[in-house]
């Protein structure tokens, strides 16, 4: 049948000894950037676009893609070791894998995080190979209400995210959108909130947020609780999950990667939210949710899966319509023309073996991420091992570094201290720095959307509920916030119930 | 040791200091556009600065100054030491208005910035989503003309290309119509095909595989010529009465005070590298025409730019 | 006895922001709910910051509310510290200065510190990075001040 002939095809591309180096040299590199906090795919893509001019279409392309998925690897890895999200997906990460790291559990974290990729990695990739045409549709049926009322479903799951009080998550989620809108307003062209700088005007970097709220702060967290007390670090147990961990994880897993899947193909945003909506589903699935913010396998599986699956099928509208999902999409499409390839609707026609061989070889980079990184969980946790007085200044320069190679910039650096420094004040008022993150990721994509959504319709609100697939997120949005608001009640009336 | 021999030798080093001297570029060599990461400009640079390092053997590196609508990576160039080693790449948008505005800002391409040459350029052509049920650019006039509520156009930013050739429609056209602003050209024509915005006008390049796979429909063409890839495509001129006629391109230039030396050898070395296979296959592939031309030839066409979009200003 | 607990804590500080924020957008164009300018959103949130800000102070008057605990001082300000440090050298100091100073300075906001052990670690760990992004990656950073 034909998918078996096209996936043959692939293979056999993909298979050839240069492709299959290329496709080492991307994941490895992808991995290495993933895992320095810092420079992104994108800055790296952009340094290297230039060497692929001495590659071939298809090896160029292998060799890229690697990367961007490499990166992913490589995130989650420093997400779950030191709380320091390399990609703006690997935030949910640092949420139950970094505390299932301080439980003890680094290995088993970072095994379930290889495995459901993998696993996500090859249902998506079947998944374009099968379906990718249709599925492109789906990529155009999404107009700005959609966005807006996606992202702001989005957002209210970001509440979800929270262990602790939900009236301050809501500000931290308020506050991380205000942090978004510095910046240059795409509709009007006003320069907000940003004092003159030259710095401002771009935006505050999500690396810098990142960084500063969440990888420094930790580190700050970390020697006052040494501080506090005296105790050790919990022993780290095995390396491998336990069988109830495994068993716990086979559900989020699928249900993550299906979720990607479809998060990814949305241009523009899905495949971020791909991890946050997973978890979202996870806590609310789950039948003790309190676990969720202190080491609950779920909470880890299903992100890490989504997150894959998201990065695989972002490839489906820049290979089938020509239209990139994201700025490492464009540079792939960049890279493309320098080949003398024009993207578009054509190229699954006129191109096969391109088409098929990168398809083909994302499976095989699947497959070499998965046999580089289990072995090197036994390296990493040995390095967790380390007395913290020495691995403490070691974080601090990897991210001083890191934060530094973005743009080059010591005002980005400042802004990691101050970020650091307020990380702190709102840890200890209760105030946790996920919900901000996210807020800050989907914002500004929230207002831009909104904007549009009213100069489209003419003023007029009804246009997100007379879509049906915006109908149909604002819906699940106000389900979620019962959800979210009806235990709260319930547990306000049992206190009182108990006080009589 | 005689004086004369000391002369002799001094007279015979002295040709090899000064070719030291006259070697450019002399270091690092800093390229600065105000599109970001991967955007179509930044792809194209990138490509031109590679072949570049290459042929200079020192790092040329490509800065991404984005933010202020261009002002800040035009003021960057604009205050940078006149010695060749930090070139704009730029291409038509507000600030070649800002000329107009503001003579004193110094930042603009006409007084603060020299041209060195220009890489390419490009057709722009007008696009309708098919549901509109126009088939060419007078039917769209008449629509646009008797809508109640003004009809809606995508942009990739206010004061971009894509903004000010409308805005040009509007004026000639004697139409309104409401402008909405996507992050790329690629979201306008998603958002094109999802029937979200009426109209727009992109470049050719982009446009053309959802033109030719009847995604979109094009209605006039808006250079001054019909443009050979699509024959049948009129061009506005044609289809209205106006005498409207834009075009995007996209130019290297240098801070005002460079010498003319390094000018000309700049140009000369763009344009040597712009016949290289990889430049060459990424602008023809984006639809570019490639253009290399000199620096007083590109001076004029910048000079008729800043005519042609005057009657934005009023 | 009026005493700062977490929730009017947290309510002081989102109180702060959210009246920042909303003075700093009055020096934007509102708009309409249809043509929305760039100074609407923000104010709408500078606005909900102020609710949660005074929904967190009224609860923070209640007993239920938890205090906010021992601030860990010296970890507090002296790793935003290492960070500035770094800052304020890798530009004329070159990256080995920057490091070794953000490295000690990290370090010393930790329980133990010992002079030797520190400048060995941070000496050797610099040194290596430096190694790694200035001549292995090529990143445009010096090893040392420029003299």
């Amino acid at each position: 049948m034909e998918l078996f002939d096209n996936l043959i095809l692939g293979f056999s591309v993909a298979g050839s000894p240069m492709n299959i180096l290329l496709c080492l040299v991307g994941v490895m590199v992808g991995t290495l950037i993933g895992v320095l906090p810092g420079i992104g795919p994108v800055g790296a893509l952009a340094m290297l676009l230039p060497v692929t001019f001495y590659l071939t279409p298809t090896g160029a392309l292998i060799m890229l893609a690697g990367i961007y998925y490499g990166a992913q690897y490589g995130g989650s890895t420093t997400a779950i070791l030191v709380n320091m999200p390399g990609e703006s997906s690997s935030v949910v990460t640092c949420l139950d894998g970094h505390q299932m790291a301080r439980k003890g559990r680094a290995g088993s974290a970072l095994a379930i995080a290889a495995l459901g990729s993998f696993f996500a990695g090859t249902v998506s990739t079947l998944l374009i190979a099968v379906a990718a045409v249709p599925l492109s549709r789906v990529a155009l049926s999404f107009g700005s209400p959609e966005y807006f009322s996606l992202m702001l479903l989005g957002l209210v799951g970001a509440v979800v995210l929270a262990s602790g009080s939900i009236v301050k998550a809501i500000g931290m989620i308020v506050l991380g959108v205000c942090l978004g809108l510095v910046g240059t307003d795409v509709s009007t062209g006003v320069q907000r909130f940003t004092f003159g700088s030259p710095t401002l005007m771009e935006g505050i970097d999500f690396v810098t947020l990142a960084l500063g709220i969440m990888g420094v702060t930790e580190i700050i967290l970390n020697l006052a609780r040494r501080e506090a007390t005296t105790e050790v670090i919990s022993k780290i147990e095995s390396l491998w999950p336990s069988r109830e961990e495994a068993k716990a994880s086979v559900g989020p897993v699928v249900r993550g990667t299906l979720i990607g899947s479809v998060l990814g193909l949305l241009p523009g945003g899905g495949g971020v939210l791909a991890s946050y909506a997973s978890y979202t589903m996870e806590k609310k699935l789950a039948r003790d949710p309190r676990r969720f913010g202190n080491g609950a396998v779920e909470g880890l599986a299903g992100p890490e899966s989504a997150n894959n699956a998201g990065a695989q099928t972002s490839f489906i509208p820049m290979l089938t319509l020509g239209i990139p999902s994201n700025a490492v999409m464009a540079l792939l499409v960049g890279a493309m023309m320098i080949q003398g390839i024009a993207p578009g609707p054509d190229v699954m026609l006129e191109q096969p073996e391109l088409f098929w061989g990168i398809i083909a070889s994302m499976w095989i980079g699947n497959a070499m991420l998965l046999v580089i990184n289990l072995p090197l969980i036994g390296l990493w946790v040995s390095l967790l091992k380390v007395p913290y007085r020495l691995l403490c200044p070691c974080i601090a320069l990897i991210c001083a570094v890191g934060a530094y190679s973005v743009n080059y910039s010591i005002t980005d650096l400042w802004f990691v201290a101050g970020f650091a420094f307020l990380g702190y004040i709102f840890k200890k008022v209760g105030c946790e720095a996920a919900p901000l993150v996210l807020g800050f990721i989907l914002g500004p994509g929230l207002e831009e959307n909104l904007r549009r959504s009213m100069v489209v319709g003419r003023g007029d609100p009804m246009i997100f509920l007379n879509r049906p697939i915006s109908l149909a997120l604002l819906t699940l949005t106000a389900v979620l916030i019962l959800f979210v608001v009806l235990p709260h009640f319930r547990q306000s009336r049992e206190v009182v119930f108990q006080d009589d | 040791m005689n004086f004369k021999a000391l002369l002799t030798a001094a007279a015979l080093l002295l040709p090899a200091t000064i070719s030291q001297a006259d070697k450019f570029p002399s270091g690092p060599v800093e390229i600065v556009i105000a599109a970001g990461a991967g955007a179509g400009q930044d792809i194209m640079v990138r490509a031109i600065a590679a072949e570049l390092e290459k042929k200079w053997a020192e790092p040329t590196v490509v800065l991404n100054k984005t933010g202020g609508n261009q002002t800040i990576a035009d003021g960057y160039v604009a205050k940078a030491k006149p010695d060749g080693h930090t070139i704009l790449n730029f291409g038509p948008n507000r600030s070649l208005l800002a000329a107009k505005n503001d003579p004193n800002a110094g930042y603009d391409v006409v007084n603060g910035l020299v041209p060195v040459t220009q890489v390419n350029k490009q057709p722009m052509v007008i696009v309708t989503r098919n549901s509109l049920g126009v088939s060419n650019l007078a039917e769209f006039v008449e629509l646009a003309k008797s809508a109640e509520d003004p009809m809606i156009y995508g942009d990739n930013g206010p004061g971009g290309i894509l903004d000010l050739s409308a805005r040009r429609l509007m004026v000639d056209g004697g139409f309104e119509l409401t402008e909405v602003s996507y992050q790329s050209a690629n979201d306008v024509l998603r958002a094109l095909m999802g029937d979200e915005v009426d109209v727009a006008i992109v470049t050719l390049g982009v446009a053309t595989s959802y033109i030719k796979n009847n995604m979109i429909t094009a209605l006039a063409v808006a250079s001054a010529e019909r443009n050979a890839a699509f024959p049948d495509i009129p061009t506005a001129r044609e289809s209205i009465d106006t005498d409207f006629a834009v075009e995007h391109w996209f130019g290297f230039f240098v801070p005002k005070g460079t010498p003319d030396e390094i000018i000309n050898q700049l140009h000369s070395d763009i344009v040597e590298v712009l016949g290289t296979e990889s430049v060459k296959n990424l602008l023809l592939n984006g639809g570019f025409e490639i253009v290399g031309n000199s620096p007083a030839e590109f001076a004029k066409v910048v000079a008729d730019e800043v005519e042609n979009w005057k009657a934005l200003m009023d | 006895m009026f005493r700062f607990n977490q929730d009017n804590a947290a309510g002081a500080l989102f109180g702060l922001f959210g009246t920042v924020i909303i003075v700093l957008s009055q020096q934007y164009p509102l708009g309409t709910m249809r043509q929305m300018k760039a100074g609407y959103v923000p104010t709408v949130l500078g606005a909900m910051l102020i609710v949660i800000a005074v929904v967190l102070v009224i609860r923070g008057f209640s007993s239920t509310s938890e205090p906010m605990g021992r601030w860990a001082l010296r970890p507090w300000l002296l790793v935003p510290s290492s960070i500035l440090a770094f800052s304020l050298l890798v530009q004329t100091g070159g990256l080995v200065l920057a490091g070794v100073a953000c490295m000690l300075l990290a370090a010393a906001s930790g329980l133990e510190f010992r002079w030797r052990e520190q400048i060995i670690l941070a000496t050797l760990v610099t040194g290596s990075a430096a190694m790694l992004f200035i001549k292995a990656l090529g990143l445009p950073m010096t090893f040392f001040p420029a003299i």
